[in-house]
């Protein structure tokens, strides 16, 4: 191999160990969490859960190499599309059903209906604002 | 995107993680490029094409529809 697909393959590697710090990171943090609730120190473990996305924020501003290539960050805008596209598809069609059927049936939503269209909303809200920033940021 | 990728790269002596290690991206892109399930982007179709000293039309057939 030559000296430039040596440096190429460091670089890689590179990237792979961070990738797996950066997903590993969070998770430890959640895990310890659940440990530290397990025995009662539940301050001890929401700080271990923050710490681990500290430690997740950091290694994605921090690293010395991108963590994604151009494929991963086009995979991962595919899927924002998708999940924004079937959440859209669950408000369009749930949110009037359940107006139907409580005005012809008396059907009354649980609780957390409420919540959940809330939550869509509050979804597509910030959706709407964050597509603003970036079409019109300079 | 139709490619010449995969023959050009066996005459290359090159394996996938070879060739990606030389544009800097993973080997599952250089697979997704060959097998024609992903388009790369401009930057990393001029790295393939200076990578095998060719044009990127050569590397690449975007096979479009002729115009009426």
């Amino acid at each position: 191999m030559t000296d430039e697909s040596t440096v190429g393959t460091r670089r890689l590697d590179v990237r792979r160990r961070y990738r797996r710090l950066l997903y590993a990171a969070p998770l430890a943090g959640a895990f310890c969490f659940a440990i530290a609730v397990t025995f009662g120190y539940e301050v001890v473990g929401v700080g271990l859960y923050w710490l681990g996305f500290l430690v997740f924020l950091g290694i994605w501003w921090r690293a010395p190499v991108s963590i994604q290539d151009e494929r991963d960050k086009q995979l991962e805008r595919r899927a924002s599309e998708l999940t924004l596209t079937l959440v859209a598809f669950v408000g369009i069609l749930v949110w009037p059903s359940v107006v139907i059927l409580s005005e012809t049936r008396g059907y009354e939503p649980p609780p957390v209906y409420d919540g959940v269209f809330l939550g869509i909303s509050a979804l597509y809200a910030v959706f709407g604002v964050v597509y603003l920033i970036l079409r019109y940021r300079r | 995107m139709k490619n010449d990728l995969p023959a050009r790269r066996d005459a290359a002596g090159l394996s996938q993680a070879d060739l990606a290690a030389a544009v800097g991206v993973s080997r599952q892109t250089i697979n997704a490029i060959e097998r024609e399930r992903y388009d790369p982007s401009l930057e990393l179709a001029f790295k393939l094409a200076r990578q095998f000293d060719c044009d990127i039309e050569t590397l690449f057939d975007p096979d479009f529809d002729e115009p009426n």
